[in-house]
């Protein structure tokens, strides 16, 4: 019988915000009985991605980031969605150490973390309508049982 | 007449003026001087920055001779990153910083942020002449900071004590 599981959120794009995403994603991926370093990656490159909203989608100004993230037995699924500038060119953006915003003293790991730390990261975005941030991971800890 | 009258009072407060922040200074090196004697012989100033967050550990800032000892707090993301990279590069001017430790002791979480925390404070005080060293990571950290190539640039020692010894080696 597979087991399921799914939530969704929605908050603003403060960077307060970012702390409290971490907490929300760990909390339900609790769920699973994961390791310490496997809910540490999770938290990690969602900490990743939700920053990423805030500080290049929506570039400080209001918007609504949205969380989602569906459970199937060991697998995690999780989208963070924002409406804000879009990625002109997504290649360049994935690259370690590329940032739009050296000023902000970004040192452009953003995407190279969430790769490292999960299965698999997509990224759907287009220009002046947002972005979304797939990422995947399968909690290895849990197939043995 | 009057004139010379006026001249005399304007000299007479500007002697005034001068005598008290003379002897301002004069009282402060006294206080000073007493806090070096307080705490062994070194001039230690403790101060916190507080990110907010309710419960968490707050970073703590600690200057030994011209080491500023950054104990960061159990989160290093972009939101505190923000808040205390200002407060460091005030900090470093201030007191003439050569050398800032980041101590990660109390840290249990850090993205991406604190890579930029720690290159942009590496690129501030290289061109005054100074550097900037790691310690204490745990095995995340060291990860994330491996990913990075920060190792190219910056060392990372296990303790503060064993990082002092080598920048005064260094020095």
């Amino acid at each position: 019988m597979k087991y399921e599981n799914e939530m969704k959120i929605e908050f603003s794009s403060k960077s307060q915000n970012e702390s409290f995403a971490r907490v929300v994603i760990a909390s339900f991926v609790a769920q699973l009985d994961p390791t310490l370093e496997e809910l540490s990656d999770i938290k990690t490159a969602v900490s990743e991605a939700v920053t990423n909203a805030i500080i290049h989608g929506y570039e400080e100004y209001d918007g609504q980031v949205y969380m989602y993230c569906k459970i199937t037995d060991n697998k995690v699924y999780i989208e963070i969605k924002d409406f804000g500038k879009g990625i002109g060119d997504i290649d360049k953006a994935r690259e370690p150490l590329f940032t739009s915003k050296p000023e902000l003293e970004r040192s452009g790991m953003g995407f190279t973390v969430m790769e490292t730390f999960m299965d698999e990261v997509e990224v759907e975005s287009k220009v002046g309508v947002g972005s979304k941030i797939i990422m995947r991971k399968k909690l290895e800890s849990l197939e043995k049982l | 007449m009057e004139q010379f009258f006026y001249t005399i009072i304007y000299w007479v407060k500007k002697i005034i003026v001068k005598t008290k922040y003379y002897i301002f200074l004069i009282l402060k090196k006294i206080t000073i001087k007493k806090r070096k004697l307080e705490i062994n012989g070194e001039f230690i100033k403790i101060c916190k920055i507080f990110t907010g967050g309710g419960n968490l550990v707050s970073t703590q800032c600690k200057i030994v001779k011209r080491n500023l000892i950054v104990n960061v707090s159990e989160e290093l993301d972009h939101h505190n990153a923000e808040i205390i990279r200002d407060k460091i590069d005030k900090l470093i001017i201030k007191h003439n910083i050569k050398c800032v430790i980041f101590d990660f002791s109390n840290t249990k979480f850090m993205d991406s942020s604190g890579i930029g925390v720690i290159m942009g404070r590496y690129k501030n005080i290289k061109n005054m002449g100074g550097n900037v060293v790691v310690t204490n990571v745990n095995t995340r950290m060291d990860r994330i900071f491996k990913l990075s190539g920060l190792y190219r640039i910056i060392n990372s020692y296990d303790s503060v004590d064993q990082a002092l010894k080598n920048i005064s080696n260094i020095s």
